[in-house]
């Protein structure tokens, strides 16, 4: 288990320290233009009265958040423009979630709370903005650097995989870390790491 | 100035101009050779050239006239690399870069409007003031190492098919080095030359044989010690092995805390080698004491806070088995040494190159499950990878990931690299090392006993 205290967001960007090696790194796979089966298991220890995310795919702002309370799914399409969507998730501190987003190119965007579906976008007419070297920050909305939508959240992360064509190309279930790296379980060297 | 001005700037002037005739050089003065470039081949300098001129070490008779056919429109043969990289694809050559770096593109103009046979000082030098050396690594031979001329004198070449590292056709050409003891004409050239060289130097690069075995190199540093006023803006480069005696480890450290400390130099930067661990390494590089070696880089780092150590790893089929060790070790040292005074951002780089000569070294004839140590040994260096390149980050950099990475690249690439020819002349090369210099192969590399036996 990784636990993210407020204020220390990681990292998932592999490509981002060498240019050439991994040869395919996974979060390539996050461009938009192909299908992807995201899975994140994750503690949120405090919901109420919180304003947070929990992890968000940049440099377009798609995102799941937390806000007094409620669970949103945030979507930019391919005109860059953020749509919000309330999930049907009743939050509590200390809630369990095992979120799925299951990325259909060019078709859908369908995220999965427990297993239950809550929302399906389709893709056909507004699409899903595109990045040729996205990356994922957990518990912030950016980069400390930047100072600003921050968004600092305080959760446990438990599992991230991602999977292409039903072949799975990253796995950590944060047990083993080099150099405040999370050693990616496929030996594919997909690593997070502390910001 | 991007790459294309300059090509177009060169191209002007002629489609075979290349600034790096003129301003950079390597001399080898214990073998009498020099070349501009390190493409072309060195050739040798007439004595009777640097006994009128002695920068006739650099501006030769023979570089001379390839500088002739730069000028007037013509590609020398020497420089073929180049024009094989020009010819078949359109990416830019060294001739380019060469050119564009700022100890080259800000002579543009003199060099254009010179006279062929005019005499022109380099920015980039490096010297070699002899073949001296303790050590003798299994790749290196003659040429580079007075140890290996002590050997081969010895037993003659080894018998691997081509008679590896024999000193009859170096004999023969004239090109033989001079012995520590003996008189050297091109070491005297260069210091008739060396006050008028020195104020125009970019950057300067002293190696071997083993620099700090040489009085020349304590000569250059007292030199620039004691003439503080006259470049204080050169870039130093020592190569040396660290693996010589305390005393003169500890007089080069006191010398360059002199020119660090009182900015005499722009920078100074230490070269060393090392490409596996303990007994594998000691094995490799035949007179290593790997403890004394890794003491000796602490030492440099400690007292000399502004140093930065480059390891040049020649990564070889002896490296495969330890080389995660080496960069656990640098791993350790790049945390331990950081500071924001550095003249580079790391203490200490590592510069992972891969072993093509001799062949029967190279990566190429090992196992495929031994090539797979390699990839291994990329994760780690990724894994240890640096978020950002500051002075505030540790760890590997982007370029030392990708060079490590590419070794793996290079072991699997297919080729047309004979295996079993270098694998069975690898196996007697072994054979006839344990006899010579009474190691033992099979203790010190077990994991490729399988294979000795199989090609012995």
């Amino acid at each position: 288990m990784l636990s993210i205290s407020k204020g220390n967001p990681w990292l998932f960007w592999p490509s981002h320290i060498c240019d050439t090696f991994p040869e395919n790194p996974a979060n390539k796979v996050l461009t938009g233009y192909s299908s992807f089966d995201l899975f994140v298991d994750l503690k949120v220890n405090k919901v109420q009265g919180e304003i947070g995310t929990l992890f968000t795919l940049l440099p377009h702002y798609t995102a799941m958040d937390i806000y007094d309370g409620r669970l949103l799914f945030t979507l930019m399409n391919s005109f860059n423009k953020t749509k919000f969507y309330d999930l049907p998730v009743a939050l509590f501190d200390g809630i369990r979630l095992k979120i799925h987003w299951k990325h259909v190119a060019k078709k859908s965007f369908t995220v999965f709370i427990n297993n239950n579906e809550c929302i399906s976008i389709d893709l056909e007419e507004n699409g899903f903005a595109s990045s040729p070297d996205p990356h994922i920050i957990f518990g912030a909305g950016n980069f400390p650097k930047n100072d600003f939508n921050l968004n600092y959240v305080d959760i446990d992360l438990f599992n991230f995989s991602i999977e292409q064509n039903n072949k799975l190309i990253c796995n950590h279930e944060f047990n083993n870390y080099i150099f405040d790296k999370s050693v990616d379980l496929t030996g594919n060297c997909n690593f997070i790491n502390k910001i | 100035m991007t790459s294309q001005e300059v090509k177009d700037k060169l191209d002007g002037v002629g489609c075979g101009f290349c600034l790096a005739k003129w301003t950079q050089v390597t001399m080898h003065l214990g073998t009498g050779m020099t070349h501009s470039c390190h493409h072309p081949a060195p050739h040798k300098i007439p004595l009777s050239e640097i006994s009128r001129n002695p920068s006739a070490l650099h501006n030769s008779r023979f570089k001379k006239r390839k500088r002739k056919e730069m000028l007037e429109g013509k590609r020398p043969d020497e420089c073929n690399y180049c024009w094989k990289v020009e010819d078949s694809s359109n990416s830019f050559s060294d001739r380019v870069f060469k050119s564009s770096e700022d100890w080259s593109l800000p002579d543009f103009e003199t060099i254009k409007n010179s006279d062929w046979r005019a005499d022109f000082n380099p920015r980039y030098v490096e010297v070699s003031f002899s073949n001296t050396c303790n050590f003798k690594c299994a790749y290196c031979g003659p040429q580079f190492s007075s140890k290996w001329v002590e050997e081969i004198e010895k037993h003659g070449g080894y018998k691997t098919v081509d008679n590896y590292n024999e000193i009859e056709g170096l004999k023969a050409k004239g090109e033989m080095p001079y012995k520590k003891k003996d008189y050297n004409p091109y070491i005297e050239a260069f210091w008739e030359w060396w006050p008028d060289l020195f104020p125009d130097l970019h950057t300067f690069r002293i190696t071997g044989g083993e620099p700090l075995l040489s009085k020349d190199t304590f000569k250059v540093l007292e030199y620039i010690r004691d003439n503080p006023e006259v470049n204080p803006n050169i870039s130093l480069s020592i190569n040396t092995n660290l693996g010589v005696p305390d005393k003169l480890v500890d007089k080069f450290i006191e010398l360059a805390k002199d020119l660090c400390e009182n900015n005499k130099v722009r920078e100074l930067i230490v070269f060393t080698s090392i490409e596996a661990q303990g007994a594998q390494a000691e094995y490799t590089r035949h007179g290593l004491d790997a403890d004394q070696f890794w003491n000796n880089v602490d030492k440099v780092l400690t007292q000399l806070p502004k140093v930065t150590i480059n390891v040049m790893a020649t990564f070889n089929a002896l490296s495969v088995f330890t080389y995660d060790q080496v960069i656990d070790k640098i791993f350790e040292i790049k945390q331990k040494y950081a500071n924001k005074d550095r003249y580079w951002v790391t203490p200490i780089q590592l510069d992972t190159s891969y072993l093509r000569w001799p062949a029967h070294l190279s990566v190429k004839i090992l196992e495929d499950n031994h090539k797979e140590l390699i990839l291994e040994s990329a994760k780690k260096a990724l894994y240890y990878g640096m978020k950002e390149y500051t002075h505030d980050n540790v760890g590997f950099t982007n370029v030392e990931i990708q060079k490590i990475k590419r070794i793996y690249d290079y072991a699997k690439s297919e080729d047309s690299f004979d295996v079993e020819k270098q694998r069975s002349k690898f196996a007697k090369f072994v054979t006839e090392l344990d006899i010579r210099r009474g190691t033992n192969f099979h203790k010190t590399f077990p994991e490729l006993k399988s294979m000795y036996v199989k090609y012995k």
